[in-house]
């Protein structure tokens, strides 16, 4: 199963790649690179919500439907540690 | 004299009863009348005692190699006997099933031994969907964007069996102390630059959950993951088990004890103290480290749930099926086809082809 998810992968970026990498090559804006990234994302997306449609069974992990009352909070620590601020450049 | 397995009669024409999952009551399909469980108690056709254990009758062990199939269509490699009450005849079938149909006389068997003493189940919830509705919801459930055009639900169906299936009922707590980062994310623009700031807080978290009656599955012949996907089961209809709600239908017993099940029940229950204890933790993101539990259950209860199983063969592959016979939930994995998911995900790449060309130049 994960040996045909790979092939089917390898498949599509190979394909997409031949497809697209003379588009790229004679690209000269922007947009051309995002139809390239665009294509395999769609495909892939697609693909996959409409494959898990079809596939309903699941193991269970949780149990949230047997929950009875709310949760009994015994204790709890909240202590600042340190701030963190990155700057990213979006227009020249 | 040994009981023999259990029927039950119509008080009226003294015919077969079987449980009418439409009706929600016992009906009788040779002179109509319907009756409820109190109904058949007053009428003596339902006795309201334990069945005398010394009394009952025990399978017949088969040679090895006698039988290669059970005559009900119970799937087994562990053949036993039993004898038709009505008819005489011989019902060769799994050694853990419960309750199934006589397939020369077509009257409900119920074999006593396997609902007593340590099997004897606490809880029952009847069937509230009958089989004629099956097929319909099969239909619609199985009309998927790629489910290959020739998958004909009608012609595809090997076997339909309503069967009450085994389940274990966990209750209990479980203590859990979480402890690891809250992260708080705040986003703005000035300028020709966009900031994030992150301010980090080292958190802790220790609670108890208190659960009921978390359902796992008792037979080892049923897919876990199909018995956890029909669920959740509305235990408003859940009643003390008696023998006569089988009437009509298959059953099976426990052939997995509740000490092997509980792992299963374990893993959902502290997988969802833990999501309890995050979400106590008000933050954008919690980073947990540390994830301590220790659940203890307090009482573990038997029950029978009814669901519909169905077994399908399309180009020569089985395919299982399944609905929860309460609420008509339906779960199983269907058949792809291979043309349509390349015809869809070439479109859905055209579409992301458009979109990544429109967000790139935008973003320009």
């Amino acid at each position: 199963m994960f040996r045909s998810l790979l092939r089917t992968a390898g498949l599509m970026l190979i394909s997409n790649a031949v497809v697209f990498t003379p588009l790229i090559a004679s690209a000269d804006g922007d947009s051309t690179v995002g139809a390239v990234v665009g294509f395999p994302l769609g495909a892939f997306i697609t693909g996959s919500v409409l494959v898990s449609m079809s596939r309903t069974k699941h193991k269970a992990t949780k149990a949230d439907h047997y929950v009875k009352g709310k949760l009994d909070l015994h204790d709890s620590r909240d202590n600042y540690l340190r701030t963190s601020t990155s700057k990213t450049k979006i227009k020249d | 004299m040994a009981v023999s397995n259990i029927s039950y009669k119509c008080p009226t024409c003294g015919a077969e009863l079987f449980w009418s999952a439409e009706k929600g009551c016992f009906d009788c399909i040779y002179c109509g009348d319907t009756f409820s469980l109190e109904d058949l108690k007053a009428a003596g056709a339902v006795v309201d005692q334990p069945i005398d254990e010394t009394k009952v009758e025990h399978a017949e062990e088969i040679v090895e190699g006698e039988y290669t199939q059970t005559t009900d269509g119970t799937v087994s490699n562990d053949f036993v006997k039993y004898t038709c009450s009505h008819c005489g005849a011989e019902i060769i079938t799994d050694r853990s099933t419960a309750a199934t149909i006589c397939v020369y006389c077509g009257n409900a068997v119920i074999m006593s031994e396997q609902i007593i003493a340590d099997f004897a189940p606490d809880y029952v919830i009847p069937f509230k969907v009958q089989k004629n509705k099956v097929m319909s919801s099969f239909k619609e459930f199985s009309k998927k964007p790629l489910t290959p055009k020739d998958f004909d639900c009608e012609k595809v169906v090997d076997k339909m069996q309503g069967v009450y299936i085994p389940f274990w009922l966990y209750s209990g707590k479980c203590d859990g102390r979480i402890e690891g980062e809250g992260i708080n994310e705040k986003t703005w623009t000035s300028g020709n630059y966009r900031y994030t700031e992150k301010k980090y807080y080292d958190i802790m978290r220790d609670g108890t959950v208190n659960f009921e009656k978390v359902p796992v599955d008792g037979s080892s012949k049923t897919e876990d993951a199909a018995m956890d996907s029909i669920e959740p089961f509305d235990f408003k209809d859940m009643v003390a088990f008696t023998p006569a709600y089988l009437s009509g239908f298959l059953a099976e017993r426990f052939d997995e004890d509740a000490d092997k099940c509980f792992p299963r029940a374990q893993e959902r229950i502290e997988n969802t103290t833990r999501q309890e204890l995050e979400d106590s933790a008000k933050y954008d993101t919690v980073d947990v480290k540390n994830y301590q539990k220790q659940t203890t259950i307090e009482k573990t209860e038997y029950a029978m749930f009814p669901t519909w199983l169905l077994y399908t063969t399309y180009n020569d592959e089985k395919f299982f099926f399944a609905m929860n016979g309460q609420t008509g939930k339906f779960i199983g994995n269907l058949p792809i086809s291979k043309p349509k998911l390349i015809l869809y995900s070439l479109i859905g790449g055209i579409g992301g082809s458009i979109l990544g060309s429109i967000i790139a130049t935008f973003m320009n």
